[in-house]
C-alpha cells in the first residue's frame, strides 16, 4: 500500500497529467470563446446592414417620429332592438356641444348622404370623448352606419361606424392626412374623406401654420390655406410657395368647412435638418 | 365600454321593484301584501290596488271591478280588500304607483305589478307582472336601459311615463335628479349628455307618469330602480 501511494506521487506522472488536462482546457475554452466572437460578429453585420435601408425609405426632410396625426373617431360600443350606443372622440380640445357636433344614424352600408338621417342627435356634452346613446330605433338585421358631425350640417361628417347586416363590425372610417411630399418650397398633402363624400361641394379646406396650433384658436397669420378644389373623396392637394424653415414644427389641419371649428384631422410634423441626418 | 351588463362585469347593482302579493282569498275579500320603493308615501301618493275579472293580464281599457287607494303611509304593508264578490273564475289585481290618469292616458296606466288569482283548479302561474330595469350599460357621457316585466298592455309613452338618474345609492321621491328622460317605448331608453364619473354610484328610476318637458316632473310615481356603481 505504502509503495503503491508512494508511486502516484512521483513527480514525473503527475506533472504529464496536470500538463495534459491544462492544454485541453485551454483548448475548450479557445474554442468557447471563437464561437462567441463569432456570434457577435453575425449580430453586428445584421445590424450594419440593416440601418441604412430603414433611412432611404423615409422621407428626408421630416425628422424620425415627428408627425403626430389626430383625427375624429366614432365607434359602435353596443346595441339593442331599439337602441344604438356609440362612443365619439374628437380632436384635442373640442366642444362638442359649443360647436354643434352630432351623432346621425341611416339604415344603409355607406352613409348616404343626400338622404335624411333616422335620426340625429346633437351632443350635449362639452368633452371631447364621449357616449350617445340613440334610442327610438328598430334595429333590424339590416346595415346601420352612424357619422359623427364637427359641425351643424351633414357635409360636417369626418367619421363613421358600420354595424353589419347579422351584428358584425366593419373597420372605422374617418378623416386622414398625410405628407405626400415635402419639396424645397412646396408640401404635397394626401387626404382622405369618408366614402361618397364631396370635399368640394362642402367647402373642405386645408391650412397650414407654423408651430403647434389649436383649430380652436387659431392664429391670424397661416402660411397658407387652400381649399379642395376636387369632388373626389381623396386625393392629393400642392402647397406651393412655401419657405418651410429647418427643424421646424408646422401643423397642418384639414376642415371640413368655412368655420374653424369643423376641423376634422391635425397633423404636427417637424422638418428636421438634411445634414444632420447624413 | 364593454358590452357586457354590469351584472357580467361582477359590478355591484341593486334592483328594486315595486311588489304585490295576494296571501288569501275568500269569496268576498282578498289579503294583499305589498312592497313599494323606499321613501313611497303610498296614501299619499293616492297608490291603489284594483281588481279585473281577466286572464293574466291587465286590461287597462276595461273598468274594473273594483279598485282601493292604499289606506296607510307605509312603504309596505298589508290589506284586507274587501266588499268583493269572488267566484270561481280568474281574476287579476293591479298595484298602481299613483291615482288614475286622464285620457288620453290610460286610467289605471300607474299599474307596474300584478298578481293573478287562477280559476278554481287550475294551477297558480309564476309569470306576475313586476316592472323592473335591467340592461344598464353607463358610457362616459350617456347610460342606456332596458325595461321588462311590465304589464304587456301598458303605453309608457302616452302616460308620460318617465325616467331619473341621480348620483345616489337609492332613488328619491324630492330630490331632483341629475338628469330625466321621457320613456318613449316600453323597451327601454337611455340618458345622454351627463358624466358618468368613475367609481360612482348612480341610481336609475322609472316613473309611471307625470313627465313635465319643462321640468319638475311628478316624482310621485316611482314603480322601480336599479342602482349601480359604475
Amino acid at each position: 500500500m505504502v509503495l503503491n501511494f508512494k508511486y502516484f506521487l512521483t513527480s514525473g506522472l503527475y506533472d504529464s497529467c496536470i500538463k495534459k488536462i491544462t492544454s485541453i482546457s485551454i483548448a475548450i475554452l479557445f474554442l468557447c470563446l471563437s464561437n462567441r466572437s463569432s456570434h457577435l460578429f453575425a449580430h453586428n453585420s445584421i445590424s450594419n446592414t440593416n440601418i441604412p435601408t430603414l433611412k432611404t425609405h423615409l422621407p428626408l426632410a421630416i425628422a424620425l417620429g415627428a408627425a403626430k396625426l389626430n383625427t375624429c373617431k366614432i365607434e359602435i360600443t353596443g346595441y339593442t332592438g331599439q337602441s344604438i350606443t356609440v362612443a365619439f372622440s374628437g380632436l384635442p380640445a373640442n366642444q362638442p356641444s359649443t360647436y354643434k357636433n352630432f351623432i346621425a344614424i341611416w339604415e344603409a352600408s355607406v352613409i348616404p348622404w343626400t338622404v335624411t338621417p333616422l335620426r340625429t342627435i346633437e351632443i350635449g356634452v362639452n368633452t371631447e370623448d364621449g357616449t350617445v346613446t340613440i334610442d327610438n330605433l328598430t334595429i333590424t338585421y339590416n346595415s346601420y352606419i352612424v357619422g359623427y358631425g364637427v359641425g351643424p350640417g351633414i357635409g360636417n361628417i369626418c367619421a363613421s361606424a358600420i354595424l353589419n347586416a347579422g351584428g358584425t363590425k366593419a373597420p372605422l372610417s374617418y378623416v386622414n392626412i398625410g405628407i405626400a411630399n415635402l419639396g424645397q418650397t412646396s408640401l404635397s398633402v394626401h387626404y382622405q374623406t369618408l366614402s361618397g363624400y364631396l370635399p368640394k361641394e362642402n367647402g373642405n379646406w386645408i391650412g397650414l401654420w407654423e408651430g403647434y396650433i389649436s383649430p380652436y384658436n387659431l392664429p391670424p397669420d397661416a402660411l397658407i390655406k387652400k381649399e379642395i378644389d376636387s369632388y373626389a373623396n381623396q386625393g392629393v392637394i400642392g402647397l406651393n410657395n412655401l419657405s418651410l424653415g429647418r427643424d421646424t414644427e408646422y401643423t397642418l389641419i384639414y376642415f371640413m368647412g368655412a368655420d374653424n371649428t369643423t376641423a376634422a384631422a391635425i397633423l404636427t410634423f417637424n422638418t428636421s435638418d438634411p445634414t444632420s441626418e447624413k | 365600454m364593454s358590452t357586457a351588463t354590469l351584472e357580467q362585469q361582477g359590478k355591484a347593482t341593486t334592483v328594486l321593484t315595486t311588489k304585490i302579493e295576494i296571501t288569501s282569498i275568500t269569496a268576498n275579500s282578498l289579503d294583499i301584501n305589498y312592497d313599494t320603493l323606499p321613501g313611497n308615501q303610498p296614501n299619499t301618493f293616492g297608490n291603489q290596488v284594483v281588481l279585473w275579472q281577466n286572464s293574466n293580464e291587465i286590461p287597462f281599457g276595461t273598468p274594473p271591478l273594483q279598485s282601493k287607494i292604499i289606506p296607510s303611509n307605509t312603504q309596505a304593508g298589508s290589506l284586507n280588500f274587501a266588499g268583493l264578490d269572488l267566484n270561481n273564475n280568474s281574476y287579476i289585481v293591479g298595484y298602481a304607483v299613483g291615482p288614475t290618469l286622464n285620457s288620453p292616458a290610460q286610467t289605471y296606466g300607474n299599474i307596474c305589478s300584478s298578481s293573478f288569482i287562477p280559476a278554481a283548479g287550475q294551477p297558480e302561474p309564476s309569470n306576475n307582472f313586476e316592472g323592473e330595469i335591467v340592461n344598464v350599460k353607463p358610457g362616459t357621457t350617456s347610460v342606456s336601459f332596458g325595461l321588462t316585466n311590465f304589464p304587456n298592455q301598458i303605453d309608457l309613452n302616452g302616460n308620460g311615463s318617465w325616467a331619473a338618474i341621480w348620483q345616489s345609492g337609492a332613488p328619491s321621491y324630492f330630490a331632483r335628479p341629475l338628469s330625466a328622460v321621457q320613456i318613449t317605448s316600453n323597451n327601454g331608453g337611455a340618458f345622454n349628455d351627463i358624466s358618468i364619473g368613475r367609481g360612482l354610484t348612480y341610481t336609475i328610476a322609472i316613473f309611471t307618469s307625470g313627465y313635465n318637458p319643462t321640468g319638475n316632473s311628478n316624482q310621485e310615481t316611482m314603480a322601480a330602480a336599479y342602482t349601480f356603481t359604475n
